[in-house]
């Protein structure tokens, strides 16, 4: 049997401001196959994918479906070239219900123009039982968790008949029973010569139900290989690359002492409704300590729950004292600062000189009067932009103007101005370039030797395996495993944080 | 339990029946049939306004210069009606004689549809301002409300135009089987509107807009068709309220409607419509414009003094909002905890 191609890509490139997000990507697609996608977060996978699926336009190059090139500019024509996608965010409507969502945008009609519902149920129920589950169809998909999400998702992808179906992470939130139901749909889309880009951090999946297999790195496709002639270790290989390993400065020394140090804070029995689930652990004065799981494991839930952003239940001891911490303000008041993932949206002030943004939280110790004294908060800032290495023009230099590694670290020095402790790092290097990685990777390290006590979420394998002491993994918003850097392997933590 | 839940659910309905309730104590007129009438005339002008909101409010974003399209397009209308295209001699030059005879410069069909298109035209900049330029719909309809008051003051030197047509008297204030027109009017509108909005793709496409913008996007809506559709449509509605209104006072007046783009925001979100979109309805709209209108018509029957009336209503209204925004997050519980039963 002659294989024929369905899918290519020509030099795919597209940047976004400060990032080549892909760089002269040929990707080749067969009908009839399952080709798995992987690479470390911020490899390009989501920029290709929204490239294949016209939700963004590439750069330069092109791509062709069936030697035919096209050109998207919305996801409703490559829909209409038979390209379907299961989105990892899934591209669900909340106020709408399971039919209202599987048949968005492409809604059967009668007399022209009203919605015949009957025959959407219909379709849907057969959709829904050939994946076999059952979901009430009549039921807004805000109500449903987040696996029944996934399947809905699936069923719609599905509606459109697909001749190459893309799931991005399509496993991320299914338990053991609904992945290997899913894995019989993939293995009998296969059998009806469709194609399925899999894209999955589960390398034990990929070997599993893969044809073939392409690894990017860095926004460049590292290699294709046949599925056979690969192992799981070769994979990892080619997802880290040689190169990357100077990025991270000296492993510190992990202080022996730390061991027997006091706890800083203690938590017990810590729940977030829905997204986390009795999680109890310990930090320790000056250890860095990981959080490392798969985006929506929940690590920015906790972290977040730690500085009283999110309403959790539970208990938070600091320095043997039970705390209540309901508010950021309680957090400040106790010494715990959050540095989030989201920086843009969260840490900066984009409008803001420098010095507000490092000096914001010192304001209230700054009064003379009823008034900010500004010369003691400058003198202030200057002293952490300069420990840190801040590269500003000025201390009035607005902050959107900074490069992101430069902002980051005046985040992290807003929190040091008001002598916090504990310090809480939610993806610290995401959407950093590597000079500025190993900035802040240095800083860390400094700052724990300083005696201040920090966690460190990241989905980033390296990063946790390179900077942190100890790795308490987390899947589905339990603690799965504790493990000490130094004895695991990346595949084991890697195996972990995917479910086992 | 049980009994909660369809308190909870028919919150609006029940604020309706309450105010009804107190309505008939009040006054032994409240229920007669002219007294009924006249109200619902009253609260129709209001409701195109508001049930148009409604749809942009779906798509989470606001309007605000329905009020001022509405006075626009009715002084276009009068003028274009008095044989003027662009203004409209003062009153000293051309005094108003009841017999005075209309020299249009069209026939008045044409006229009252270039009154509409110039409407749907003010819908159609808002709409650009937000789909293509990325403006705040607030800001964007705030600049948008400003030039149309200014061009309906302009038009008529800021006096209103008196005398109207026949046809836009009959269609804003005659009677057809004993009920006002613009009762009709609105009954027609609100059933189209509701059919368009549940059981069309572009009804679904609405919502799915104002629940999640990206996840739309993604889907392949045509996110920005959307928006300026629905700006559209609210001007649409608002200019043809505001060619009713002028039926209805025989006159033209530019200061009309002023603040009725927050009577109408009102009334959509007492209706149970979300702020950020993607949850409203046609009926819960015309609720909230009654439950408005009630709370005016019980003022005035009490006779309480006309510049205290503000006070009362805003508090109402206030309240009123607080009180839904509880109820909402006890229902979503509620909900919540009802399908994953029905999902075990």
């Amino acid at each position: 049997m002659k294989k024929t191609v369905i899918l290519e890509t020509k030099e795919l490139t597209k940047s976004f401001p400060g990032v080549r997000a892909l760089k002269a990507v040929n990707l080749v697609i067969m009908e009839g196959e399952v080709h798995c996608i992987v690479g470390m977060n911020g490899a390009g996978k989501s920029t290709l994918i929204k490239l294949l699926m016209g939700a963004l336009m590439p750069d330069s190059g092109e791509i062709l479906v069936e030697g035919e090139s096209v050109h998207f500019s919305t996801p409703a024509q490559a829909q209409a070239k038979g390209i379907a996608c299961v989105y990892q965010e899934l591209d669900l409507i909340p106020d709408l219900d399971v039919v209202e969502n599987v048949f968005l945008n492409h809604e059967k009609v009668d007399k022209g123009f009203l919605l015949n519902r009957r025959a959407m149920e219909q379709a849907t129920l057969s959709l829904l039982s050939s994946i076999g589950v059952s979901i009430p169809l009549n039921i807004q998909v805000r109500h449903l968790t987040v696996s029944e999400r996934q399947l809905v998702a699936l069923a719609r992808a599905l509606s459109f008949k697909p001749r190459i179906l893309i799931m991005d992470e399509p496993t991320s939130a299914l338990s053991r029973i609904e992945q290997e139901r899913l894995f019989n749909i993939v293995r009998q889309l296969r059998n009806d010569k469709i194609s399925v880009i899999y894209i999955s951090h589960r390398l034990e999946e990929i070997l599993d139900i893969g044809d073939r297999v392409t690894v990017l790195r860095d926004g460049q496709l590292v290699g294709t290989k046949d599925v056979n002639d690969v192992t799981k270790e070769h994979i990892i290989e080619m997802m880290l690359g040689r190169k990357l390993e100077n990025e991270f400065p000296e492993r510190r020394e992990v202080v022996l002492s730390n061991i027997n140090a006091e706890t800083v804070l203690s938590v017990r029995h810590l729940s977030i409704a829905k997204k986390v689930h009795d999680i109890s652990f310990d930090l320790k004065h000056g250890e860095i300590l990981g959080f490392f799981g798969m985006v929506g494991a929940g690590k920015t839930e906790i972290l977040k729950a730690l500085v009283g952003a999110i309403q959790s239940k539970g208990q938070i001891v600091i320095e043997g004292k039970k705390v209540q911490i309901k508010s950021p303000i309680d957090a400040l008041r106790h010494g715990i600062g959050l540095i989030p993932e989201d920086r843009k949206g969260e840490g900066i002030l984009s409008e803001l000189s420098v010095m507000e943004n490092v000096g914001i939280v010192a304001y209230h110790r700054a009064r003379r009067m009823f008034l900010i004294h500004f010369q003691y908060v400058e003198k202030l800032v200057q002293k952490y932009v300069s420990s840190l290495d801040i590269k500003t023009p000025s201390l009035r230099q607005l902050m959107r103007n900074l490069s992101g590694g430069n902002q980051q670290k005046a985040i992290v020095a807003r929190w040091l101005v008001e002598r916090k402790h504990i310090l809480l790092l939610d993806e610290p290097t995401r959407g950093i370039d590597v000079n500025s990685k190993t900035d802040i990777y240095r800083l860390i390290f400094q700052l724990a030797a300083e005696g201040i006590s920090i966690i460190v979420a990241s989905s980033e394998l390296e990063e946790i395996t390179r900077i942190c002491d100890r790795i308490l993994i987390i899947y589905d918003g339990h603690i799965v495993k504790e493990v000490n850097v130094d004895e695991a392997s990346d595949a084991e933590i890697l195996f972990e944080a995917t479910g086992g | 339990m049980r009994l909660t839940n369809l308190i909870l659910r028919y919150n609006i309905i029940i604020l309706l029946l309450v105010l009804v309730v107190i309505s008939a104590i009040i006054s032994p007129y409240f229920f007669t049939w002219f007294n009924l009438l006249k109200l619902l005339q009253t609260a129709s002008y209001v409701a195109f306004v508001a049930l148009g909101m409604l749809f942009v409010i779906l798509t989470g974003e606001i309007d605000l210069s329905v009020g001022a399209v509405f006075a626009f397009s009715g002084v276009f209308l009068t003028t274009l009606t008095h044989g003027n295209w662009f203004t409209y001699m003062p009153e000293f030059l051309h005094p108003y004689v009841p017999t005075f005879e209309f020299t249009p410069v069209l026939p008045i069909q044409w006229i009252i549809l270039l009154a509409l298109l110039v409407g749907v035209l003010f819908g159609m900049v808002n709409g650009v301002l937000v789909a293509r330029f990325g403006v705040a719909s607030f800001v964007g309809s705030l600049g948008v409300m400003t030039v149309a008051r200014g061009l309906a003051l302009t038009y008529t030197g800021g006096a209103p135009i008196y005398g109207q047509a026949k046809l836009v008297e009959y269609l804003g204030n005659g009677k057809f089987l004993g009920i006002p027109m613009p009762i009709w009017l609105v009954a027609i509108t609100a059933i189209f509107l509701h059919v368009f909005l549940t059981k069309t793709r572009t009804g679904k496409a609405i919502i799915a807009v104002g629940s999640d913008f990206e996840a739309s996007r993604l889907s392949g809506i045509n996110v920005k068709r959307i928006k300026l559709l629905v700006f559209m449509l609210a001007s649409f509605l608002a200019a043809f309220s505001g060619i009713l209104m002028c039926g209805r006072l025989v006159t033209a007046d530019p200061r009309v409607a002023s603040g009725w783009e927050l009577d109408a925001i009102a009334a959509v979100v007492i209706g149970g419509a979300r702020l950020s979109g993607g949850k409203g309805s046609v009926a819960g709209t015309l609720a909230g414009v009654l439950v408005l209108q009630l709370i005016n018509n019980i003022l005035n029957l009490t006779g309480v003094n006309v510049h205290f009336q503000p006070i009362i209503k805003g508090i109402i209204v206030i309240v009123a909002m607080v009180g839904s925004r509880i109820l909402e997050d006890k229902l979503t519980e509620s909900v919540a905890v009802e399908s994953s039963d029905m999902a075990r």
